[in-house]
């Protein structure tokens, strides 16, 4: 009986041993990002620099190797968020267009409506996320890290633009956005986009005091919250076999000849 | 002698008068056109630079925010004054 135990429990072992040895584990960098960019006819916030803003941001993700999910005006409605959010499942998510306190906003028929707030702050869970827009960062922002959010970079203040100056708070605004997606630290976005600041606040100090004062404000508001050392990237495990790496061997095989 | 009450209400005073003088300089610099253009945006709130010296005589809350952010800016201008 303990001869047969023995036997059996030593195929088992082999069996193990040679399943372990068949299966390798891969790890890749995940590049998702999902923009959320509202652009309401007649509010000059989205039309004349956050919708500009997302685009130049999702020029860079491109042109970084993110594969982006960009939804644009009317199509940013809850559901569509919600859905995309589920369906996508992005390692990043950035948004450009308004915040309240407690809410991150859409667009649902031209109107501004909330998306992201107290009630499915859950959908940050495992998510890198960043938003330019008024507050979030003082209520939202700490209940999304609550849910698990890996890091949220917000201002916990109002945002104001000047828009004579517009390519300047454009500039500044993005700075944080192209670092992360550069596949910096939320610390080194942040370090970058307050070095962004500094340089516009010295460009308009002499040209415009309530310009000046205006990106100054902007600056002292940037917030990061979570990890500050976590990446906005994501990691993908999949798991090599024989199978898949078998109609390799033929090349290997002869390469080594 | 004021009291220390007394003094903080004057000081809220101080910071708006300054702020309402910031904003004046500011918009008499401006050709007379730019001074009833489109220029901040805060919300889905815009300004004219005319529009926001009335938010800071009539001490809206954006008026108030506006005042706020030009009494840090000056702060910021003394502290680079001598770099």
């Amino acid at each position: 009986m303990s001869k047969i135990i023995q036997v059996s429990t030593a195929k088992l072992v082999m069996d193990k041993l040679s399943y372990a040895n068949l299966i390798k584990w891969r790890f890749a960098v995940s590049k998702k990002l999902l923009i959320i960019r509202p652009n309401v006819p007649g509010d000059n916030y989205t039309a004349m620099f956050s919708y500009q803003a997302a685009e130049q941001v999702k020029s860079k993700a491109i042109a970084e190797g993110w594969t982006v999910t960009d939804l644009q005006a009317n199509n940013t409605n809850r559901v569509n968020v919600e859905q995309k959010i589920n369906s996508v499942n992005p390692d990043f998510i950035i948004h450009y267009d308004h915040g309240s306190q407690y809410a991150l906003y859409g667009q649902n028929n031209n109107a501004i409506t909330a998306v992201l707030d107290a009630a499915n702050v859950d959908l940050f869970n495992g998510k890198a996320a960043s938003t330019v827009s008024c507050e979030s960062a003082s209520g939202l922002g700490p209940l999304a890290i609550d849910s698990n959010a890996k890091a949220y970079l917000g201002y916990d203040e109002l945002h104001w633009v000047h828009l004579w100056y517009v390519n300047k708070f454009i500039e500044a605004s993005n700075a944080a956005n192209y670092a992360l997606l550069e596949g910096k630290t939320y610390q080194q976005a942040y370090d970058l986009a307050i070095q962004k600041y500094d340089e516009k606040y010295n460009e308009l100090a002499p040209v415009d005091v309530s310009a000046a004062g205006l990106i100054l404000h902007d600056r002292d508001h940037l917030q990061i919250l979570g990890n500050a050392s976590a990446k906005a990237t994501g990691i993908t495990i999949s798991r090599i076999t024989t199978a898949t790496i078998a109609p390799k061997i033929p090349k290997i095989v002869r390469r080594l000849k | 002698m004021s009291t220390y009450d007394e003094q903080r209400k004057k000081e809220k005073q101080l910071t708006k008068d300054l702020a309402i003088a910031d904003v004046k300089e500011w918009i008499g610099k401006l050709p007379k056109e730019k001074a009833k253009s489109p220029a901040i945006v805060v919300g889905t709130k815009t300004f004219t630079p005319e529009e926001i010296r009335k938010e800071v005589e009539n001490d809206t809350e954006y008026g108030k925010e506006f005042a706020k952010i030009l009494a840090k800016s000056r702060i910021e201008l003394a502290k680079r004054k001598n770099q």
